[in-house]
């Protein structure tokens, strides 16, 4: 029992650096971001900018609702959800295009496409794992 | 409870803030913001000027020499370091057909690489007539270097994508350099054109920050980049077999470039946030043997160029109002 809250602790601890870090990045350096997701192939001009808004907003939002017990439980399930997606969008990304930047934000972008895909799915996993247990503990 | 609470946002806050702050000095040269290093000590002085002909638009150097091409008139003119006037030279001015993609001079012969004959045409400076040689294989730059010739061609029949080929003087295939992305593309996002010197021949892209580095017998060394990463998304369409073209007009990156020596110096098109309500014509200059990018200077004038040419420690401007100067180039390096 006692271990499964601390799990949860522990990856909402991980998943709110990661976000706000990453959301806090993007919007400071907002012209670069939204010059990376110009050059993505699955991007249409038109949503270029509320994307740019949207999700890092998104990701600062859920790295802080993250702490709090009335809005634990959507944002674990937010964030999974926001990591499964990114996954998938680097894996179709990394398959078949070339030289598309990763629009991760600060240091993260600097990873390699493979490590990043590992990165995310390791995140994704235990962010599954913090769901079971946060339901398991209701 | 709510002290947990505080103590984990803390844990997250310093966390944040460590990480903003190694992301700030781990930051030297911004993926996605030029930062030039510019020479203070640097001094270009105006030797001479010329104005050149209407058609004139690009600039040439072979053997220590200098070419002008006037493609209108179908006219090679070529200068010596000292201004005065070596070659006269015209080129086949009744064939109207006679389109080639770039040209080289040894001696008293002039090549042409001919993509749409896939051949390659000589000439002779002293004599009227021409000679051909006919390759087997389709291409879209071509350079004739002294023991062959090194291409830009199509991996297959249907030409989704290049590579480069290094082709014996009698236009046998001696070697395959499979490195350039597979975009299925036909090649055209790697478009560019070759330049060569006494050391080196190199291959610089016109729209991607890529710099194909080959020895003086063809052979592929490395790839390296350039410090421009702005490159802007440019979308090519299939327009026939084989045939492909951008879907809207592209941003060329490196609009031209001169090696000498050692050095690669490359006219960039992409201009500091703060330097952009001027026009400034930037050279970047990369050390070949590295890889890496040494520094930056500015042509004087802050007028458009067409082409530049570096000879030591002369540099020939070719300006768009069809002005020729040569500049003495002090304290380089």
């Amino acid at each position: 029992m006692k271990g499964r809250k601390i799990f949860i602790d522990f990856i909402s601890v991980l998943v709110s650096i990661v976000f706000i870090y990453a959301g806090l990045t993007k919007l400071l350096d907002h012209e670069i971001f939204v010059s990376q997701l110009d050059k993505s192939p699955l991007l249409p001009d038109f949503i270029l900018v509320p994307v740019s808004i949207f999700f890092p907003v998104l990701e600062i939002v859920c790295g802080i609702a993250i702490f709090f017990n009335k809005t634990k439980k959507l944002a674990l399930y937010t964030s999974l959800l926001l990591f499964f997606v990114f996954t998938i969008y680097l894996i179709v990304l990394n398959t078949f295009f070339v030289d598309v930047p990763c629009s991760c934000g600060g240091i993260l972008g600097k990873m390699s496409y493979t490590v990043h895909i590992i990165f995310n799915i390791i995140f994704t996993l235990m962010l599954v794992l913090a769901v079971t247990f946060y339901e398991k503990e209701k | 409870m709510k002290n947990k609470i505080l103590l984990l946002l803390l844990i997250s806050g310093a966390a944040i803030a460590a990480l903003l702050l190694w992301s700030k000095f781990m930051r030297p040269e911004s993926q996605y913001e030029i930062k030039r290093n510019y020479t203070n000590t640097l001094k270009l002085s105006k030797v001479f000027s010329q104005q050149m002909n209407k058609g004139v638009n690009k600039l040439d150097a072979f053997d220590d020499n200098i070419y002008l091409l006037d493609f209108e008139n179908k006219i090679i003119e070529g200068i010596d370091p000292s201004g005065s006037k070596i070659l006269d030279y015209k080129i086949l001015s009744n064939q109207k057909d006679f389109i080639f993609e770039s040209y080289g001079i040894t001696g008293d012969t002039v090549n042409f690489s001919f993509p749409a004959k896939k051949s390659f045409v000589f000439g002779n400076t002293k004599i009227i007539g021409y000679s051909q040689k006919q390759l087997d294989e389709s291409f879209s730059r071509g350079i004739k270097y002294d023991d062959g010739f090194l291409l830009k061609a199509c991996i297959n029949k249907k030409c989704d994508d290049e590579m480069f080929l290094n082709l014996d003087k009698n236009g046998k295939k001696k070697t395959e350099f499979d490195v350039i992305k597979h975009r299925s593309d036909g090649g055209i996002l790697q478009d560019g054109f070759f330049i060569q010197n006494e050391g080196n021949i190199l291959f610089v892209s016109y729209f991607l920050p890529d710099i194909f580095c080959f020895d003086k017998k063809g052979n592929y060394i490395k790839k390296f980049t350039t410090i421009d990463q702005l490159s802007a998304k440019q979308e090519v369409k299939k327009i026939g077999e084989g045939a492909y073209t951008f879907k809207n007009l592209p941003f060329v990156h490196q609009l031209t470039a001169s090696v000498s020596n050692d050095h690669l110096f490359v006219l960039s098109s992409i201009v500091e946030k703060d330097k952009k309500q001027e026009l400034t014509q930037v050279v970047d200059l990369y050390s070949i043997k590295t890889g890496k990018y040494v520094k930056s200077f500015t042509l004087p004038n802050n007028k458009d160029v067409f082409d530049f040419k570096v000879l030591r420690n002369e540099v020939f401007v070719l300006y768009k109002n069809r002005e020729l100067v040569k500049y003495t180039i002090n304290n380089l390096f």
